[in-house]
């Protein structure tokens, strides 16, 4: 089927009388569509889990629950795993007794009211996180999120941010792998030639994973440099919205914090 | 600087790796309070980052590996990331700035440039710290000495024996540093050139 008549059967799937989709649902996909709603909500959470603390950042962690359900709603789905809350349950623990100034020692660790404010502000920015990178994924294509970047003169390193995220959980295994490995073969004996073994096995198996990457966008005549369709592009009506988000977050520091 | 896919890919991976070591060992030492983690990490990422200038020998691919390293370390549940992203980039910078400096790629250039990067965590915190975050210089610097000399059990006064020791000891990490990643390097082009892949100079 054409583009032209895919569009067309989509639009009359759209407009069947049987399932009228409601007006301001429409309205907010349109808006949605193009992504740059989400980039913009993406960089306002990223920002405001830097700078915000405290109150500040309880504040921004509600107002970013709110524009995920909004904007990405696929982001909250990693709140309902069970291992996103043990992990965040941790943090507390560990900050907890771990911290300075301990109310009551408990052999050698002590529970640090301290420490258990710096876990909370810890998990708090850990959820804005989570889930702005979460939505941000799962709404924007990679490539879009690249051309954010090549949009402001960085050539290419849109390109190498994607490729360097999606290849984060793979490097961490072989990482473990290789220093398993050596450990197992006792290869810690000599600190240096250890130091440079694993550094040589962390190196070439990160660097095998890029050639995977390169044979996979050479058969597809990629070209990072190029200009692509996929190319990010900013409406002028996403203007208010930042603007009214950088308000925010200025309040959030300048008022809350 | 233009990059081919092939470099740009292999900045990619690189700048993965640091970012990873940053945002798990990173997080990790800095809960645990660990002196000097900076240092720690510093010689760990300079030394992939200069793994990289040796694979891909092009001016700015050190600085790319870097500016990688610390996006991904935004991504860091570890406290302020902040500071640790301008350190990061800071890092590169200088030993781009020495390599490119340096002309033919060389084991002392190497050296010099993990030196220079490393060294640069001394000053990091009284610098950026100071400026950025609104405390007076001086008196970042002296909480750094103070601390210092706690840590040594050397008396306050001697403040000039503090700093010397401090950055003694940061030359030395970056030196080796340096070295460990020149050596890598050129066993991880020649493994490479063994298996028939396209890598950099590995003379």
């Amino acid at each position: 089927m054409s583009d032209g008549a895919s569009q067309v059967a989509g639009h009359l799937a759209e407009v069947q009388p049987g399932h009228p989709r409601p007006r301001p649902i429409r309205r907010l996909r349109a808006a949605l569509a193009g992504g740059d709603v989400a980039v913009v909500c993406f960089a306002f959470s990223i920002a405001v889990a830097i700078v915000c603390r405290g109150w500040a950042l309880l504040a921004a962690l509600s107002l970013c629950l709110v524009l995920a359900a909004l904007v990405y709603p696929a982001g909250l789905r990693m709140l309902t795993r069970r291992r996103t809350w043990i992990l965040l349950a941790l943090i507390v623990v560990s900050a907890t007794l771990v911290g300075p100034d301990p109310i009551r020692t408990l052999g050698p660790f002590g529970l640090s009211l301290q420490g258990a404010v710096v876990g909370f502000n810890m998990v708090m920015r850990a959820l804005i996180i989570i889930v702005a990178v979460t939505g941000l994924v799962s709404t924007v294509p990679i490539d879009r999120i690249g051309g954010v970047l090549e949009h402001v003169g960085l050539h290419g390193l849109g390109f190498a941010v994607g490729v360097a995220f999606n290849l984060l959980p793979l490097i961490e295994r072989s990482l473990v792998t290789s220093w398993h490995a050596m450990r197992l073969r006792a290869g810690l004996r000599r600190p240096l030639t250890a130091a440079r073994l694993l550094l040589v096995a962390a190196v070439t198996s990160s660097l095998r994973c890029a050639d995977e990457v390169v044979l996979a966008a050479e058969a597809r005549a990629f070209d990072p440099n190029a200009r692509r369709a996929s190319r990010f592009t900013w409406r002028l009506r996403i203007a208010p919205l930042a603007l009214a988000l950088g308000a925010v977050a200025v309040v959030f520091v300048w008022v809350l914090q | 600087m233009r990059l081919s896919l092939k470099e740009l890919t292999i900045v990619a991976a690189l700048g993965a790796l640091w970012g990873s070591v940053e945002m798990t060992l990173g997080s990790f030492l800095h809960v645990l309070n660990i002196p000097f983690t900076g240092a720690v990490l510093g010689s760990i990422g300079i030394c992939i980052a200069l793994v990289g200038r040796v694979v891909v020998p092009k001016p700015g691919s050190t600085l790319s590996i870097a500016v990688i390293a610390a996006l991904l370390k935004a991504l860091s549940i570890g406290g302020v990331v902040l500071s640790p992203m301008i350190a990061i980039v800071m890092e590169g910078l200088l030993a781009d700035v020495v390599l490119s400096a340096g002309g033919r790629p060389r084991r002392s250039t190497f050296i010099v440039a993990g030196a220079v990067a490393v060294t640069w965590n001394t000053l990091h915190m009284v610098v950026i710290q100071g400026v950025v975050f609104g405390a007076g210089i001086i008196q970042m610097y002296v909480v750094m000495v103070q601390k210092a000399a706690a840590l040594f059990h050397i008396p306050a006064s001697s403040v000039v024996a503090v700093l010397v020791i401090l950055v003694v000891m940061h030359v030395v990490a970056g030196s080796v540093a340096g070295l460990v990643a020149w050596e890598a390097g050129r066993s991880v082009v020649a493994r490479r050139s063994l298996a028939g892949l396209d890598a950099g100079d590995p003379t």
